[in-house]
């Protein structure tokens, strides 16, 4: 079994380069997301209706980028970290044959204070950005939970 | 103008349960983390996922939604929705959707059978934006598995407007 990566609670600073990732966006990534994501909307597979619409191509879906931008988050903090909640926001689109790149950072860390399904985790609040071929496409704030070592787990 | 009674009635209600057409199952997570390219082993993994807290795959939190869209054939009876019944005075011609949370409280597993329903929480008077005039429409989905456990929550604002072009 392959080392998976483990990152504690405590070994984060609010600040904090969490990396990026690149990738190369085609009709085939773009219409395998929208089908894996059971959005039928031909403006994820069919290039003349985008055209029709004055897209210059395919776009990638919401589904399919709200993924591409948790996967980062799970990426840095591995399968130990939880997502507990995102809000996401999007600018702009991603065409086929545009370079799609995922980066972000840790913005706070805290112990969840609120009276709800977050009370006592050790949390860290992301921001996620991401761009197509250098234009502004979506981003969005990640709540992790990470585990530490303190806890028992 | 002012939202009618009809349209200041239909908030704070909500739809009944939205059923998902499959049970969440291992083919479509591994379809939708081909297309994240997630190496997330809590998804694919047995052997590890089966020594992780949960002691099994789980899916992805991120495909909450995924798993209640509608089939395409043949195209599904829905219940009544109280978005679909607002009458919003003036031309409004185009949605977008401005805001979008999204709350995981409990895992996802193969097997489970998920079921949302919609409430209209908020509706805006008409406001002047960026993009045209309109109306901000917020609601939230609530997701439930088959032992009827909340297992996320959806906030959703989108705005009905007219476009200017």
């Amino acid at each position: 079994m392959p080392e998976w990566k483990k990152v504690y609670w405590e070994d984060v600073a609010e600040g904090q380069d969490i990396g990026s990732y690149e990738m190369q966006m085609d009709a085939v990534k773009i219409s395998c997301g929208a089908w894996a994501t059971r959005d039928s909307n031909p403006i994820h597979h069919d290039k003349a209706f985008a055209e029709r619409g004055s897209q210059k191509n395919i776009i990638v879906n919401i589904m399919h980028s709200e993924g591409l931008l948790c996967r980062l988050a799970t990426d840095w903090g591995g399968p130990t970290a939880e997502l507990k909640r995102i809000r996401f926001n999007i600018q702009g689109s991603c065409y086929a044959d545009d370079t799609l790149v995922v980066s972000g950072k840790v913005t706070k860390k805290y112990i969840g204070q609120e009276d709800n399904y977050m009370k006592g985790l050790h949390l860290v609040d992301l921001q996620v950005d991401s761009t197509a071929s250098g234009n502004a496409f979506c981003d969005a704030q990640i709540t992790l939970a990470l585990p530490s070592k303190k806890a028992h787990s | 103008m002012a939202l009618s009674e009809k349209d200041r009635g239909l908030i704070g209600r909500e739809s009944a349960p939205i059923y998902a057409p499959d049970e969440v199952c291992r083919p479509m997570i591994r379809h939708w983390v081909e297309a994240v390219e997630d190496a997330n082993p809590l998804y694919t993994d047995e052997e590890y996922a089966r020594s992780s807290k949960y002691g099994g795959i789980i899916a992805p939190p991120q495909m909450m939604m995924v798993w209640c869209m509608p089939r395409m054939w043949p195209w599904p009876e829905f219940p009544w929705v109280p978005m679909a019944e607002l009458e919003l005075p003036g031309d409004y011609d185009t949605f977008v959707a401005t805001d979008m949370i999204h709350e995981y409280y409990l895992p996802v597993r193969p097997g489970d059978v998920l079921s949302y329903t919609m409430r209209l929480d908020k509706v805006s008077e008409e406001k002047k934006t960026r993009i045209g005039k309109g109306h901000f429409i917020t609601t939230t989905q609530t997701y439930r598995n088959q032992r009827g456990e909340v297992v996320g929550k959806e906030i959703r604002v989108v705005l009905k407007y007219k476009s200017s072009t």
